[in-house]
């Protein structure tokens, strides 16, 4: 779906295709010899081979551009999702639609997820190249045997929330107690054990634990006293929900919001990764560094152009409704930004915290998420930063330290 | 050994071999070809989560095994209360059988969250209701079948004898009735387990098969998830063969030639 | 009313069947038949398919109703003798209720006239030892042989002492040796209750050997065409199967099932029965 707007994006592209080729080429064959074999790499500084200004626009190329430029032909790739297709995505519907892929030779095929669907399963069996997961989960798959790395820690934070009534008087994990607690089960609880275990609750006696329905109802309906809701998508459910008492939306003074992060209990989420075996081909290293590198492209573009993008996402099929669109794109941008050591980039603190609990929260079987702790390799950051070196090369900002979120405002029902 | 034991043995053991030889040969595919478990998990992995927290296993079948038994009480009472109805009033048997089998049609996934959002989703009550529905089509059925299936001449011979109605209804087409009730409770009962099961999967309390086996394969722990399997499977079967003990001791005539 | 009318057991005068009155697929089930039957009497009405023996046979059970014409039993109309159990019944079908014991099928007739439990007990024991099944009596119908589910049937059917009983084919699903020691327990059970019967047979030879008359009918339209006396008297054993008065009376039977005697309309071919 091209965009005549891109055309500058497009020559600023096709000069930095020709020299993403041309470094990809010497630095494949150097990340290959290099194992990563400690947390922190050194990033890696690649001679700048063209010179990028973004002011100098050449009218003569309109559309059609870099497809010819040093692509013979495109690699296909594929990309699971974790579900369908929305906001959460928008940076890889956006690295799609404005030729980001193709620029650097790939065809992208995204595969929407589902309820059935565990993508980081699909990566492993070979059904996609690449894989969104939240860490935890893929942590999981890993000690059973899923071969799968984590390339590009995109969401930087938690995300999770636990939502309750403003009069309730549930304002911390520590209110928790004695009350109905929603989660949605599937494997999604796990901060909420961690942070009773924080407070020295036990979950089987101290609170009742109830699944909730992939809606906000249970807690409209008061029937739970606080709901797992996620930033960008089942908080803004309340909010888009008339107030029988007033007939206006509800606002967010109705609730109380508690952030697991917060109270350090938060769990790395939403990262890009890869087949661990077949990062042992140098065709697939490059590929993936091609794939990460426009991806980390669309996500900033979407971090600077909200708007677009949740348009972009509506425009792939979502069915959400265009106020909720934005809303989510918004908040996904603030768990993407800012990306202090880059974009993608994972941060050894964090990982710890997530493996930490992940190891030392049972839920009410008694069971952990892992139950030893992820070798090293379990991730890498070459990729990311290979990817923000080119980049930031380009001219864009890869840590959005001056981020601003906007201010968007729901209708009613999201549409 | 007595030749009852003898014989019982001979109908056990070609399944009982059946199950071990299949047993194996997943063990040994497993281990030959080092099949991960997060794709295949091993019979020695499945036994070790199985019998490793027996009393969390029994628990939670325990729960669901509730769950599942009031809703087979509560879909058996009204599909009977129906089939009643059905064989007395022409109309209600044309009315409602339709309806009641477009009703089996809806399935479990889309009655849930119905049912959830209806009634308390923090209580038992929507799951018990969903079996409840799923079990009372084949008891309706088949019930109003056997009370109006009799013999004809069984008809006339208690016209002959001047019975009325209800008198008809009692001595002959209930008692006629009775394995037909059998036969759609050996349906029933394993089925009201699998609908308390799967209603588990829509929101709720989390201590049931469903929930587990979910949240367990959620996070890719495929041998315990097979394990609550195990578990749900067990108690399916006990559900089975509580009937068909019971059918035994109550119809001890089923089964056998009908006398002339 | 005359008192000759209440000592015939039945009385049929004038009785027509006809299904689907007035409309394309109508039938004549009977036509115009007239019958009486004396008290303590036995007669048979034999005749091919169709002829209407059964149809009879449930107007007078009141299982059926008659569409023109009037049909006394034991001097009542068949819905009062039907409530007032004044006759009993039995079918080709033993039609014994598997889930209960022999006893308690015997039994059945009296639990609905409200017997208590002590007194159905002894009756049905009583009756069964009349049809030399005492010893089965805790017995499920399934274990006993055809035969023997009928003789229960037939205990069955005595249970409330009723004056006339009702058979339609009784013997007809049972083997030739074991209908031939049914007949004999039959006419037994008759000479010691002294019941009038109507018996609906197929087997001419079994009309002859049970019956003081048999009532020959034939199809379309349902009617009585002959109404044969059978002089072999009251006392019959299996030397009467081999007299030659049987074999005459079998054989006017016969003679009457083919073709009207000095008639001529078409009548059933020999071995349409």
């Amino acid at each position: 779906m091209r965009n005549i707007a891109r055309s500058r994006w497009t020559q600023v592209v096709s000069l930095a295709a020709v020299g993403v080729l041309a470094l990809s080429a010497c630095s494949s064959s150097d990340s290959s010899s290099e194992e990563t074999a400690a947390e922190e790499t050194a990033v890696e500084e690649p001679a700048v081979e063209e010179d990028t200004e973004p002011e100098e626009t050449e009218e003569a190329e309109v559309e059609e551009p870099a497809a010819d430029e040093g692509c013979a032909e495109l690699t296909p790739a594929s990309l699971q999702l974790q579900w369908f297709v929305q906001a959460q995505f928008a940076g890889y519907y956006a690295a799609k639609d404005l030729g980001f892929y193709e620029d650097n030779c790939i065809d992208v095929t995204i595969l929407e997820g589902g309820v059935d669907i565990v993508p980081q399963t699909v990566l492993a069996q070979g059904g996609a190249d690449f894989a969104l997961a939240w860490v935890p989960k893929a942590l999981a798959s890993r000690e059973q045997g899923a071969g799968i790395v984590d390339i590009g820690q995109v969401f930087q934070r938690s995300g999770t929330l636990q939502v309750a009534w403003a009069d309730s008087g549930i304002e911390s994990p520590a209110d928790f107690q004695g009350k109905k607690i929603g989660n949605w089960g599937f494997g999604n609880e796990y901060e909420i054990f961690a942070a009773l275990g924080k407070e020295g609750l036990d979950p089987a006696s101290d609170v009742e634990l109830v699944q909730q329905q992939f809606d906000m109802v249970a807690l409209l309906n008061r029937e739970i006293d606080a709901a797992e809701a996620m930033t960008y998508n089942e908080y803004a459910q309340l909010l888009e929900a008339v107030n029988p008492d007033t007939g206006e939306l509800y606002t967010a003074d109705d609730f109380n919001v508690i952030n697991y992060a917060d109270y350090g209990v938060g769990m790395l989420q939403d990262a890009i990764w890869a087949d661990e075996a077949k990062l042992g081909d140098a065709d697939y290293v490059d590929l993936a560094q091609r794939f990460v590198t426009a991806s980390f492209e669309g996500w900033i573009y979407c971090r600077d152009n909200p708007q677009e993008c949740a348009e972009i996402v509506t425009a792939n099929g979502s069915q959400l409704g265009a106020s909720h669109q934005l809303w989510m794109m918004n908040e996904v941008n603030k768990l993407v930004w800012p990306s202090p050591a880059g974009i993608g980039i994972v941060d050894f603190g964090e990982w710890q915290q997530t493996v930490e609990i992940s190891l030392n929260s049972p839920n009410l079987e008694g069971a952990t998420v892992i139950t030893s702790a992820p070798p090293a390799e379990a991730y890498t950051n070459q990729f990311a930063e290979t990817a923000n070196a080119e980049l930031t090369n380009m001219g864009l900002d890869t840590t959005g330290d001056d981020f601003t979120p906007i201010e968007v405002t729901l209708n009613e029902g999201g549409e | 050994m007595s030749t009852q034991t003898a014989d019982r043995l001979k109908l056990i053991w070609p399944p009982v071999l059946i199950a071990v030889l299949f047993l194996s040969a997943w063990q040994l595919l497993v281990v030959v070809r080092d099949i991960k478990p997060y794709l295949l998990p091993a019979p020695s992995l499945i036994a070790e989560n199985f019998f490793g927290d027996i009393a969390l296993m029994w628990q939670t079948a325990l729960y669901t095994g509730t769950t599942a038994f009031l809703g087979l009480v509560f879909g058996t009472i009204v599909g009977l209360v129906m089939a009643l109805l059905a064989q007395r009033f022409i109309v209600v048997n044309n009315l409602v059988t339709p309806l009641a089998a477009g009703l089996a049609a809806v399935p479990i996934i889309a009655l849930t969250p119905i049912l959830n959002n209806m009634f308390s989703i923090t209580s038992r009550t929507p799951r018990v209701l969903v079996t409840a529905i799923i079990v009372l089509f084949p008891i309706f059925v088949n019930v109003t079948r056997g009370l109006i299936q009799v013999q004809p001449v069984q008809l006339e011979l208690m016209r002959s004898m001047n019975a009325q109605p209800r008198t008809v209804l009692r001595a002959l087409r209930i008692p006629n009735a009775i394995p037909f009730f059998f036969t759609a409770m050996k349906v029933a009962a394993p089925l009201a387990v699998i609908a308390a099961l799967v209603a588990e999967y829509f929101g709720g309390p989390q201590q049931g098969l469903g929930s587990r086996i979910a949240g367990s394969a959620a996070n890719t722990a495929y041998g315990r998830a097979w394990a609550y399997v195990v578990a749900a499977i067990i108690t399916g079967l006990m559900f089975y063969l509580i009937v068909v003990a019971i059918e035994r001791w109550t119809t001890p005539w089923t089964g056998r030639t009908r006398s002339a | 009313m005359s008192t000759a009318t209440t000592e015939h057991a039945v009385h049929a005068d004038g009785i027509w069947k006809i299904f689907n009155e007035g409309q394309p697929n109508e039938v004549t089930a009977l036509q115009d038949v007239n019958l009486t039957v004396e008290s303590g009497e036995f007669i048979s009405l034999i005749g091919p398919s169709g002829c209407g023996k059964s149809t009879l046979l449930r107007v007078i059970a009141d299982l059926t109703d008659a569409t023109r014409g009037d049909m006394r039993v034991a001097g009542h109309t068949p819905p009062e003798a039907r409530q007032q159990q004044l006759y009993g019944m039995a079918f080709q079908q033993a039609a014994l209720f598997d889930w209960r014991s022999v006893r308690r099928n015997v039994e059945l007739p009296l639990e609905l006239q409200g017997w208590d439990k002590a007194k159905r007990k002894a009756r049905a024991l009583e009756l069964l030892d009349m049809v030399q099944l005492a010893d089965f009596a805790e017995h499920r119908p399934w274990e006993l042989s055809g035969g023997m589910q009928q003789r229960v049937a037939i205990a069955r059917s005595l249970s409330v002492d009723p004056a006339i009983l009702l058979m339609d084919e009784p013997f007809g699903a049972l083997d030739e040796m074991t209908r031939e020691r049914m007949q004999n327990e039959l006419l037994r059970i008759r000479k010691e209750t002294g019941k009038s019967i109507v018996f609906v047979t197929h087997s001419i030879p079994e009309a002859v050997y049970l019956s003081d008359r048999v009532v020959v009918m034939s199809p379309r339209p349902g009617r009585i065409t002959h109404i044969i006396e059978v002089p072999l008297g009251s006392e019959r054993d299996e030397d009467t199967r081999e007299a030659d008065t049987f074999f005459d009376a079998v054989t006017a039977v016969r003679e009457a099932l083919r073709g009207r005697v000095g008639g001529s309309d078409a009548r059933a071919k020999v071995g349409e029965v």
